[in-house]
């Protein structure tokens, strides 16, 4: 009896002396961050990037971030602002204006972090941005960022779009077909491979697999911009290389449609506006003769509106004009400028007889560069069929004879196309635009 | 039984003591005393009301200071003897405290520490990829009154603080460290430095651009400027005496050290200093070395005296015969009988694959203590001599109406050659040198 009521003691204690409270409340050293008093540059990247899209950029020294292999610094404060302006007006505004926010912040890199200097690898080679995991973005070279400088900008623009688009493929896979194009050019050995343009690929690196081919050709058509892609695509001289390319340009503008329901002209052209704001390029050395140039500028008023209207007068009454020749009821399509020497360009008419039978038309006039950056036209001669049609056509022959003409972009109301346009150098009001082509 | 119960009894305390559980740590909380130091090594940093200097000797190189003042919102004002603009410049930059492995002071926002470890060759004054391995997180190792010591993170570089007095601030803020500097460079730059120890010269040299002193190439320091003076990273050495900084006078723009009370002035010699070698130089001449090559053009260091009397001898010489004859250049040759051979080199553009030698003879009456030598005409010029006496008599009289030190000194001279000097000894900045050779 007495060794049950001993028991029953021990148990008891058993029971109740390990009975334990523990402070769970307790704040953990460290999690939720670094904390430091905000600056006004905290503040605007907070309002600018945190707060609407829930991306955070680092730009304040953390060791822990970077492979402690490279000797690295930390990026001047005062060129935060210029950098992450371009990248906000050139990144995320355009997604935000065609897509919403959402689109952003569902899918967008939410970690940037930027470093001051270049990072010096052991091959001698420098790396001026990096990406990894879908997650973070890495920018170097921020203390000699300037905004004035396009090549700059157009290299961080190109590293961003990529990663961007690695993210979108990853969430919806690309067409299977894609891989297919071009089968035999990947790589690993990439950086050694020579002669990419003529295998069918965009830049070197896209030769490394179908994935990184994909994102190469959305990023390079976005930060190109239509001239500088296709200045791009006369690189290749091989008639099967630039067929594959011009696929694979096709599919990437397919699949950002159909999958995601983004226009990538659009893109292209708010993103080529947003960088024209700060570092302009000049239309005019793409509208020029050469192998590395776009000759032919393509004027078509119906299907690129919002001409100016003392053009648009000219352009009906040509049209007007050449129906009436000889009473044959002809249509004008559209018309070309077209640079074929140094010294001359060509004006071609793009017209239907009654039956439908296309034709056109050549006036070909002397080319003079004037010393202000413009050019002007003189007549010289034209071909048998502008012989037929000439009496008709005065008011566009005589428009361009003796003007002085200039070479800029022209944009359509909310930035979603870019064109190329001439205007009247004494009478900017009167300009035309259209598309550059080779 | 009795032995039964004593167990259980052991049994029941076991558990009563064992089960004792308190979380709470013996010395508070580990997390709330990081947080404690943090604020307390914060204290320390704004406890300096007129603010730090600071001093870092990179890896790499070189030797740097920094007047700091950090502020409780994060900032910290920086200048540094860098280069001119850091002098005088105050800029304003971030600091960060954070709990690593120790306490450790993050300069995260670029400033002028950052200079010397920026990876950018052209920015550091070092190496691409490391630049000079200097540090800018700096871990608390010890504190004092007046000084905080610390260790980099990145590369171990010691970087201590100490406390700053009003006045020194105020000169700091004035700008006095710029004209302290340019004054050091004019005093150093260019000129050839010794001290007189043990009644002996012993040249000392100091590069304000390299940042780093030394004396008879035996004991070398980098070094960072004071308001009043250098202070070295490691004691200078030589000959038993110990100089643990330089100190600067003001009045007479020039730097000195002390061997306890007494000034051991920086001084400049007009000439170059006769290298510390036995055997001596002149005790070799016609044995070990029998000639000395002048060639003014990979000889740059001549003084002017030499060289306005080898440019006259050259110009005149090309009168002669208006055939545009010139020296190309000098050999003197040692003869054993005490007799040397002034002979001078030249050519003619008429006839490109010939030269010409002129030899003027004179007799040699050298100190063969002193090393100090004057030299009398030793017969009649004869042979091309004749022909171009007159022409180069400016040389002539250089040599023959002056006495001169022959020593082995340290000049300009085509890598690997032994340089023997001409030292004038009437006038100290007369003098001449050339490579000697068997």
């Amino acid at each position: 009896m007495k060794k049950i009521g001993i028991l029953l003691t021990a148990i008891a204690l058993l029971m109740f002396g390990c009975k334990k409270t523990e402070n769970l409340e307790r704040e953990i050293v460290g999690l939720g961050g670094d904390t430091w008093p905000k600056t006004a540059l905290d503040t605007w990247l907070y309002d600018t990037f945190t707060k609407p899209y829930n991306i955070a950029v680092k730009y304040r020294w953390d060791g822990t971030e970077q492979d402690p292999n490279f000797t690295l610094v930390p990026p001047k404060a005062e060129n935060v602002k210029p950098l992450m302006e371009m990248v906000n007006t050139a990144w995320v505004q355009p997604y935000v204006d065609l897509m919403g926010a959402d689109f952003i912040r569902t899918y967008a890199p939410k970690n940037y972090v930027l470093i001051g200097s270049v990072r010096y690898n052991s091959g001698g080679t420098v790396t001026l941005g990096e990406a990894g995991g879908g997650i973070k973005i890495t920018l170097f070279n921020v203390n000699n960022y300037d905004a004035t400088n396009r090549a700059v900008s157009k290299r961080i623009l190109k590293t961003i779009h990529h990663e961007f688009s690695h993210i979108l493929h990853q969430t919806v896979m690309f067409q299977k077909e894609y891989q297919y194009i071009t089968p035999s050019g990947y790589t690993a050995d990439w950086n050694n491979a020579s002669g990419f343009y003529n295998k069918g690929f965009i830049s070197q690196y896209a030769q490394a697999a179908p994935e990184e081919d994909f994102v190469e050709m959305i990023s390079l058509i976005i930060t190109e911009g239509k001239n500088g892609f296709e200045v791009l695509t006369r690189n290749i001289t091989d008639a099967t290389a630039l067929a594959n390319v011009r696929q694979k340009q096709t599919m990437v503008t397919a699949y950002l449609k159909q999958t995601w329901n983004v226009d990538i002209e659009s893109i292209q052209a708010k993103v080529q506006a947003a960088l024209n704001q700060r570092a302009p390029e000049s239309a005019g050395d793409y509208f020029a003769f050469g192998t590395d140039k776009l000759p032919i500028l393509t004027i078509d008023p119906v299907a690129n509106p919002n001409m100016s209207a003392p053009f648009i007068d000219i352009y009906n009454q040509t049209s007007v004009g050449l129906a009436g020749v000889g009473g044959a009821g002809r249509v004008l399509d559209q018309m070309a400028l077209i640079r074929t020497s140094a010294t001359q360009t060509t004006l071609r008419l793009y017209y239907r007889n009654t039956s439908g039978t296309a034709f056109t038309a050549d006036f070909i006039y002397n080319v003079t560069n004037n010393a202000n950056g413009t050019f002007s036209l003189t007549y010289a001669s034209r071909d048998a069929n502008a012989d037929v049609i000439a009496a008709g056509v005065t008011s566009m022959t005589n428009f361009l004879a003796g003007k002085q003409f200039g070479v800029k972009y022209y944009y359509n109301a909310n930035n979603t196309k870019q064109y190329t346009g001439i205007y009247d150098f004494n009478n900017q009001g009167t300009y035309m635009y259209g598309f550059l082509s080779y | 039984m009795k032995k039964q119960l004593i167990y259980i009894a052991l049994a029941i305390l076991g558990f009563v003591v064992s089960c004792k559980k308190d979380e709470d740590p013996k010395l508070e909380d580990p997390d709330k005393r990081i947080a404690a130091e943090l604020v307390a090594k914060q204290a320390d940093l704004l406890a300096a009301p007129n603010g730090w200097r600071a001093t870092i000797y990179p890896k790499g190189g070189k030797g740097f200071m920094y007047y700091l003042k950090f502020n409780a919102d994060g900032t910290v004002k920086m200048l540094s003897d860098f280069n001119a603009t850091t002098s005088t410049v105050l800029a304003e930059s971030t600091y960060r405290l954070k709990a690593l492995m120790r306490p450790t002071l993050i300069f995260d926002g670029y400033s002028y520490i950052h200079f010397p470890a920026d990876p950018n060759g052209s920015v550091s004054g070092g190496n691409n990829a490391t630049g000079l391995a200097s540090d800018f997180e700096f871990a608390f190792t010890k504190t004092t009154t007046d000084s905080i010591y610390f260790d980099g993170i990145f590369n171990g570089n010691k970087f201590n603080m100490s406390k700053l007095t009003a006045a020194d601030e105020q000169k700091f803020l004035a700008g006095a460290l710029k004209p302290f500097i340019d004054d050091a460079t004019t005093a150093t730059s260019n000129k050839i430095l010794f001290i007189l120890l043990d009644g002996k010269q012993i040249p000392v040299s100091i590069s304000v651009s390299n940042k780093s002193i030394s004396i008879a190439g035996k004991t070398s320091s980098p070094f960072a400027f004071k308001l009043d003076g250098l202070e070295l990273k490691s004691p200078l050495k030589i000959n038993n005496y110990t100089f643990d900084r330089v100190y600067w006078d003001d009045v007479n723009k020039q730097f000195y050290f002390l061997n306890g009370t007494t000034k051991i002035v920086i001084e400049v010699s007009l000439s170059p200093l006769p290298l510390d070698e036995t055997p001596e130089l002149h005790t070799l001449l016609a044995s070990r070395w029998n000639s000395l090559l002048i060639n003014m053009s990979t000889m740059p260091d001549q003084s002017a005296t030499f060289k306005t009397a080898y440019n006259t001898a050259n110009a005149s010489l090309g009168t002669l015969g208006n055939a545009g004859r010139y020296i190309e250049y000098i050999t003197i040759l040692f003869n054993t009988n005490g007799t040397i051979n002034f002979q001078i080199r030249y050519r003619n553009p008429s006839s490109p694959n010939s030269f010409f030698l002129a030899d003027f003879n004179y007799t040699m009456n050298l100190n063969a203590t002193t090393g100090v030598a004057t030299f009398t005409q030793l017969g009649t010029p004869s042979g091309n001599a004749s022909t171009i006496a007159t022409y180069v008599v400016a040389l002539r009289n250089y040599i023959a109406n002056n006495s001169f030190k022959i020593a082995y000194i340290s000049a300009a001279a085509p890598a690997g050659a032994k340089v023997g000097g001409f030292l004038g000894q009437s006038n100290p900045a007369s003098f001449f040198y050339g490579t000697l050779s068997q």
